[in-house]
């Protein structure tokens, strides 16, 4: 069962992850230098989208079956980026859809890259395509885009399930570099077995910013990492916790969880 | 202007979903919060909904133009197109056609519980504004017109057909023994609860009868097969003919993946052979530990790497959701100009 309502212990939690995000994104807008480290697979987008005004072939990128979610905007940063090169290479940009309102939102996106760099007059809407709502239609539609454009490098970027290996091996048998980076443990394997280069869970949200270099999602990806270490240290102490509980059952001290979903009603006598 | 709209709507709509998680339920109640959150949810799948207008307008826009410009492969956009609109001409037939299924005799169930109803109030002595003699007369009145609108309809059904088939027929008897005795029992129906009670029941036997013969005759009718072809013979058939390309492709995938050429991949394949062997009899028959190998690659190092990919990505979502309801974020998504 889905929790509900936040308990007290939760909306602390929140507050911690949200205030190093606030304060680093802030440090970056005042200047600081803020250092990301290198991703393999996000230096590959440029080098796909070379291949791709080298061999005078379209470009891919494909959000899968993202709907309109935070997912789909940590895609649509790396969308922005790849729109701005392919009109700056003249390279043909086809962004498959599956969900009608996140195509709305692409649309728009692809668009502003184009006019960001000057380059209005090239967008066409029409390589926003929207195939269908349903995942194995969706599927199918992809992979005869793909052989009949032959695109040279295809991005898949956002929420995939068991279509992901589908939509890879379509890139595969034309021959594309591919990038892939999903959210979902289970799909990373697909496209580690069948992409150029991967990227794994929360990479996808770093590649945003590490491609921009923008001072909000810097700061942002920044201050995530700071709050994760709340995670790590909250993993810590429910290890020891368990641990003292299993040698010494007779201390019987509260588990972790029991402490974080303390609700708000127990805590005002309710 | 536009961009300061959109953020302001932006935070506004956020600030609910927010103040709906963080805020206790006692409180929520208190300030009358919770009985609204129903609408705001139906609100927001209703604007989802109207979305999926979108993709039909873009799928005639741009296979539309190719039909028009005779580019290269217009035959298949033809072919898309002409396939959407049958299937949506296939889908509201049905959809008209199971409606009128489900609506069969429906006032027939309301007098039915209009009959509980008055034999309820009488049983237990309640006031009404009209009396009970009047309410069992508006009762008498309004099964006979139904009852005859309903039989006028199963006859002109009957009618449409040369022959009936033997559950046809059998529907059809059924009905007319229920729709007879209904009749029957209206000469002597009294404002008297066991005999509303059973004149409920009467009513609602009635109205099961014609429903199942409307039923039957939808189930062979020409939309009903003509959807099942569409929907189950094609659309399903051809969705997994798609799953099953996952099959080839996982083993296609496999040997690229799994050629012994670094430290990582050599691990891979290992862990991959593994587990596939404590999945099988086989695996079972080398060494019997090997299902309680794969058990703890699974559960250990598969289930650690799977939470810290988890957690990793719900941090990020959490505070890309931040950005997002603050309008944090990069000017692409609130662009000036229109």
């Amino acid at each position: 069962m889905g929790v509900e309502h936040a308990s007290p212990v939760m909306v602390l939690i929140l507050l911690i992850i949200v205030a190093p995000v606030l304060y680093y994104i802030r440090q970056a807008q005042n200047g600081r230098e803020l250092y990301v480290r290198r991703i393999a697979g996000v230096d590959a987008v440029d080098e796909a989208l070379g291949r791709s005004a080298e061999l005078g072939r379209p470009i891919s990128f494909s959000t899968g079956l993202t709907n309109v979610n935070p997912v789909l905007y940590a895609c649509l940063g790396v969308l922005f980026y790849v729109g701005q090169k392919a009109a700056r290479y003249r390279t043909k940009l086809f962004v498959p859809q599956c969900d009608p309102e996140a195509m709305a939102i692409v649309e728009d996106v692809v668009r502003d890259s184009y006019r960001s760099v000057g380059r209005s007059a090239q967008f066409n809407p029409q390589n926003i395509l929207f195939l269908s709502e349903s995942q194995f239609a969706f599927a199918s539609g992809y992979m005869g885009m793909i052989h009949r454009e032959q695109v040279a490098s295809a991005f898949l970027f956002g929420h995939f399930a068991a279509e992901s290996l589908i939509l890879a091996e379509a890139g595969q048998q034309v021959g594309a570099m591919q990038v892939g980076a999903s959210v979902s443990p289970e799909q990373v394997a697909f496209f580690i077995c069948a992409c150029d280069y991967t990227l794994i869970g929360e990479e996808l949200f770093a590649a945003s910013a590490y491609l921009s270099k923008e001072p909000v999602q810097l700061g942002s990806l920044y201050g995530q990492d700071r709050a994760k270490l709340l995670f790590f240290f909250i993993i810590i102490v429910g290890v020891a916790i368990a641990t003292v509980n299993s040698i010494f059952p007779e201390v019987e001290i509260a588990n972790i969880d029991a402490i974080i979903n303390y609700p708000f009603d127990k805590l005002f006598g309710g | 202007m536009r961009a300061r709209l959109i953020k302001t709507i932006t935070f506004i709509a956020g600030l609910y979903f927010v103040l709906e998680f963080l805020l206790p339920a006692f409180v929520l109640k208190a300030i009358g919060v919770e009985s609204a959150h129903e609408s705001i949810t139906q609100g927001v799948v209703l604007v989802g909904t109207m979305a999926a207008g979108l993709g039909i307008i873009n799928l005639f826009l741009v296979h539309g133009a190719k039909i028009a410009f005779r580019r290269k492969g217009y035959p298949n956009s033809a072919a898309l197109l002409l396939g959407l609109v049958f299937m949506m001409f296939v889908a509201l037939s049905d959809w008209g056609a199971t409606r009128s299924v489900e609506l069969t005799g429906g006032s027939l169930d309301m007098l039915s519980q209009f009959a509980e109803r008055i034999a309820a109030d009488s049983a237990e002595g309640n006031e009404t504004s009209m009396p009970a003699v009047e309410r069992v007369t508006l009762l008498k009145e309004n099964t006979e017109k139904e009852l005859l609108r309903l039989r006028s309809e199963v006859s002109s059904a009957r009618n449409e057909s040369v022959t009936l088939d033997p559950i046809e027929e059998t529907f059809m008897l059924e009905f007319s023994r229920f729709s007879n005795i209904l009749e029957a029992s209206l000469t002597t129906l009294q404002a008297e609860p066991e005999v509303l009670q059973e004149f409920s029941k009467q009513l609602s036997d009635t109205q099961v009868a014609a429903r199942q013969f409307f039923q039957h005759r939808y189930e062979k009718s020409t939309t009903k097969k003509l959807w099942d072809f569409m929907f189950d013979g094609l659309f399903v058939s051809l969705g997994s003919a798609m799953f099953s390309l996952l099959g080839v492709y996982i083993a296609a995938a496999a040997f690229r993946a799994f050629r012994v050429r670094t430290f990582e991949s050599s691990l891979m394949m290992t862990a991959a052979v593994l587990v596939m062997l404590g999945q099988i009899p086989f695996g079972l028959w080398i060494y019997e530990g090997m299902p309680d190998i794969r058990q703890w690659l699974l559960e250990y190092p598969n289930g650690a790497s799977f939470r810290a990919i988890k957690i990793g990505a719900a941090v990020a979502m959490l505070v890309m959701s931040f950005r997002m309801w603050l309008s944090l974020e990069s000017d692409y998504s609130v662009s000036e100009e229109v």
